[in-house]
């Protein structure tokens, strides 16, 4: 369940509901129609309609429970919205009422793609921002190059450690071992230092270029990779240096070697 | 007249490319294998002959790059770069044309006199795809011969190619790299013309300083006016990742393959429609699975095993006997008590004693080293090292080191001589030193004496299997400290090609087996005869005195060099628990391991003392009477950890390369051996007492 599934008003009760609990209180019909400022009436329809969707255990005269789906799903939108806010209140200085209103709206109309860049930006003025003018020339055009994954691809940025939190968060930066067996990404840049680095060039493991992932070995480490029409083995701390692009994002026609001439 | 003077032609390639299929074809029986200067690489070489014209071929260590990182790539590019061979034969696998053309275009760039083969044409017909041959020459500028290594195919074309090539001389195929980098090779090339002379093509080099290759950027900061040169590097990586938002060096393999992807693009006339899932896939879908690929696994390594000493305990009972009735009619016809006898003791218990007893395992080491390089041919060693190396980098080795440590159970020499598949030459060196520890089928005689004669039945299970087990947590701690210590560095990487499956050719595993069998010959022919003869005369010199007409066996060894050396070294074996006796037995047990117990039979006065005779209850009785448990077990400690046997220091020395690696594995295990067995001795003494 991603955000944008359900209705606006839907996402809007499942906030209140992730809240009240959050709180430590329990989520009960009338509660929540306090909250969103509706009659009691008007509440159990969604209640029902958000069952149906899986996202919380409702029955009549009981109390509201949120489903695993629906913790994961509410706790997605409350971030997003706490992260919208937080934007424009420290960056853009908007007063935090205006912001808390804006963040509500944000919340639901923003597209992911929009959202994600939006993180990305953040991290990268937050963590790199000693030199913004210049830095900005090679965000704009690491931005395009790495299909807007990555904005600095320096590799003593600290924006590699730092920025990964809140990307992770957000399933922003996928690396290759986050691939499922079968799946297949391609690369976006190689992060591990020299000489590990300069083997995986030399094997073929360079940006754009398609990768498959086979499978991990029985104990679980190293892992097998499709690339170039060839096999190849690498350690799990290997393949979380190779950045994978979000699988939404459409690029260019690679530069170099689609692979697999011959199966 | 330069035709008739050798021309030396080396081959570089792929590791899997077939190159030395191609070796082979090329020399046939005609191979000499031996060590890069220093280094633990073979070098193998070999004389190939075509018409008149005699070639000295040199084949390459597997490679997939030119870099300065792995002792492969450094021993392969020093070899082009200073040996300088008239051709270089580019062995290239065919049915993964890209990825090998990647080194192609770094050998062009280097500016050597390239002849491609294009093996394993028969595998790429099989799958349909069909290529332009005569094109990929054109485009390279190098001549491109289609060839079958493992069946003969196109060698004769490989000759007459080479041959041409070398009156030919030098080609001017050049590698372009077009806009920015371009331009920052260029600056770079510019400013070199005011320096002096490296062995690499300007263009070459400035890619290499690039790509922080150390070799070439240590060549030019020895000169003493390449301060602008580096000034202008810095500039130009800067200036280079500002623009692409790369280092340059993915930049330059982003060419490289780039340049490839296009070419084999180029020349594949047809190809496949569909991209079905090969037979290798789904063999690695079994053999590589969570449930089944453990068991294959072990199966795999318990059938090897199971050939090896099955198959060959025959041929190593003819080997015995033979070398028994050797010995014996030679004592038969000898004249006794003659003025010679010394000679005869000398053939028949040095010689035929100390080289015997090593040949004897021939057959063994020829059956292990057929299954070996079957599992290494057909490609399953790869996945052996995919499934181990959880376990061995834990204790900072590589997977390919798990096969050595597992023959090391049955002897030490075939061990060492298996981690010629280990690539790195740290990981190599370490595994090498811990080799010993795995309780080799040598010490199993001595453990048979000691824990019979001192523990009860209920006991010797448990005291036989914790001397294995000491042994291999011993050598997990001795690797992880030698990781991190004398050979400290990067964990090898674990990038490794998991090769398509592949039938070995029978005439190659023969070759192979050939190739082992002969080296262990000259060893037990050379070194270890020396040795032997050098055993035997510290044990018989110098001759005791008389009693009542004749020398006793113990008489003999108690006056005889060794006998002194023990008795000299008595304080040191004091502090372990050891008398003179044991020490002059672990003397003549650096011969060979199980020589130990002969020796103590020796000592006692026992002739023919073997554990399983009537001769061997009395030595247990003499043992218990004479030393405690606690001395049984400080004996076979010892026996474990301490001084590997002859054979091993001697392969050690030849495989590493050097004998200080022997010695250090000599003095690192018997300091080890001394302090362990000495603390367990005086420990256990304070606290049973």
């Amino acid at each position: 369940m991603r955000i944008g599934m359900i209705s606006e008003s839907l996402e809007d009760y499942l906030e209140i509901i992730y809240n009240l609990i959050d709180e430590g209180n329990i989520a009960r019909v009338k509660d929540i129609a306090a909250r969103k400022n509706v009659s009691m009436s008007s509440v159990t329809p969604a209640l029902r309609r958000l069952a149906k969707e899986g996202l919380i255990k409702y029955t009549l005269r009981s109390d509201v429970e949120l489903t695993g789906e629906g913790k994961k799903l509410a706790a997605r939108i409350v971030d997003r919205h706490e992260f919208v806010k937080h934007f424009l209140v420290s960056l853009m200085k908007v007063p935090e009422a205006i912001a808390e209103r804006d963040a509500c709206i944000f919340e639901h109309y923003m597209s992911p793609e929009t959202f994600r860049r939006l993180v990305v930006f953040f991290e990268f003025v937050d963590t790199c921002g000693m030199d913004i003018r210049d830095r900005f020339e090679q965000y704009r055009r690491n931005m395009e190059s790495t299909g807007a994954s990555d904005p600095c691809t320096s590799p003593d940025c600290r924006n590699t450690e730092m920025g990964s939190r809140h990307r992770r968060r957000w399933g922003q930066v996928k690396t290759l071992l986050m691939l499922k067996p079968g799946e297949k990404g391609r690369i976006a840049r190689i992060q591990a230092p020299g000489a590990i680095r300069q083997r995986l060039i030399d094997m073929g493991v360079l940006p754009n270029v398609e990768i498959e992932m086979k499978r991990a070995a029985p104990l679980g480490d190293p892992i097998e990779i499709k690339l170039r029409g060839y096999h190849l083995s690498l350690r799990k701390e290997e393949a979380e240096s190779i950045i994978i692009f979000p699988a939404q994002i459409e690029i260019r026609e690679p530069d170099s070697g689609s692979g697999e001439y011959y199966g | 007249m330069s035709q008739r003077k050798t021309i030396s032609v080396a081959l570089a390639g792929n590791p899997n490319s077939g190159k030395t299929s191609i070796f082979n074809a090329l020399t046939g029986a005609h191979q000499h294998v031996g060590n890069y200067p220093g280094v633990t690489v073979e070098k193998k070489e070999g004389v190939c002959r075509f018409g008149e014209q005699e070639y000295r071929v040199v084949d390459l260590p597997g490679i997939y790059s030119m870099t300065s990182y792995s002792v492969e790539e450094v021993v392969a590019r020093r070899f082009l770069v200073e040996e300088k061979p008239s051709v270089v034969i580019n062995v290239v696998d065919a049915t993964n044309l890209e990825r090998n053309l990647y080194l192609t275009i770094q050998l062009l760039e280097m500016g050597l006199n390239l002849v491609m083969a294009l093996n394993m044409m028969d595998e790429l017909d099989k799958t349909g795809v069909v290529l332009d041959v005569d094109m990929i020459g054109r485009r390279l500028g190098c001549p491109v011969v289609r060839t079958v290594g493992i069946r003969n195919e196109g060698i004769e074309d490989l000759k007459q190619t080479v041959f041409d090539a070398h009156v030919r001389g030098q080609t001017d195929a050049v590698i372009i790299y077009r806009d920015e980098l371009g331009t920052e090779v260029k600056k770079l090339t510019a400013l070199m013309e005011h320096l002096d002379a490296i062995p690499y093509p300007k263009q070459f080099a400035a890619v290499k300083m690039l790509e922080k290759d150390t070799e070439v950027l240590g060549r030019f900061r020895r000169m003493s006016a390449s301060e602008p040169l580096f000034t202008q590097l810095n500039r130009s990586v800067q200036r280079l990742e500002t623009l692409y938002g790369y280092p340059p060096e993915v930049m330059i393999g982003d060419r490289r393959y780039g340049f490839a992807s296009g070419l084999v693009k180029e020349v594949t006339v047809t190809r496949p429609m569909i991209d079905r899932i090969t037979l290798t896939e789904k063999i690695d879908s079994v053999v590589t699975s969570r449930i089944l690929g453990f068991p294959l696994f072990l199966l795999s390594i318990y059938l090897i095993f199971w050939l090896t000493f099955s198959l060959g305990s025959w041929p190593m009972q003819w080997i015995e006997t033979g070398f028994e009735k050797l010995a014996r009619a030679i004592e038969s016809q000898w004249p006794a008590g003659g003025s010679m006898e010394w000679l005869q003791s000398l053939i028949v218990d040095g010689i035929i004693g100390g080289v015997g007893g090593v040949l004897v395992f021939l057959p063994n080491i020829l059956l292990l080293f057929m299954g070996i390089s079957f599992l290494e041919d057909t490609g399953y060693m790869s996945r052996i090292a995919f499934i181990m190396d959880k376990i061995m980098h834990k204790i900072g080795l590589h997977g390919r080191s798990f096969i050595p440590l597992i023959i090391g159970f049955g002897c030490t020499v075939p061990a060492i001589l298996a981690t010629r598949t280990i690539r790195s030459e740290k990981t190599r060196l370490t595994t090498m030193m811990i080799l010993p520890l795995m309780s080799c089928g040598a010490r199993l005689p001595i453990y048979l004496m000691i824990i019979p004669a001192f523990y009860p039945q209920h006991w010797q299970a448990p005291v036989l299997w914790s001397m294995y087990m000491i042994g291999v947590l011993l050598a997990m701690v001795v690797a992880k400290l030698l990781r991190e210590t004398l050979f400290k560095g990067e964990a090898e990487p674990f990038v490794m090609e998991l090769p398509p499956y592949r039938m070995p050719a029978l005439r190659m595993v023969m070759m192979h087996m050939w190739e082992k069998a002969w080296q262990y010959f000259k060893k037990a022919g050379t070194i270890i005869l020396g040795v032997s003869i050098l055993v035997w005369a510290l044990l018989s010199y110098p001759v005791a005195p008389e009693r009542n007409g004749s020398v006793s066996g113990r008489d003999q060894l108690e006056y005889s060099f060794a006998g002194r050396f023990g008795h000299f070294i008595e304080p040191v074996l004091n502090p372990m628990g050891f008398d003179w006796r044991i020490g002059t037995s672990f003397i003549g047990a650096f011969a060979a391991k199980e020589l130990f117990v002969a020796q103590m039979g020796v000592v006692f006065s026992l002739e023919e003392a073997r554990e399983d005779s009537a001769g061997g209850e009395t030595l247990r009785d003499i043992l218990r009477k004479t030393y405690s448990p606690l001395v049984g077990f400080c004996i076979m400690l010892f026996a474990l950890v301490a001084t590997p046997c002859m054979a091993t220091l001697i392969v050690t020395w030849k495989e590493a390369g050097s004998i200080r690696w022997a010695l250090f594995q000599w003095i690192f295990l018997t300091a080890t051996g001394w302090l362990l067995t000495t603390a367990v001795y005086q420990f256990a003494r304070i606290f049973l007492h």
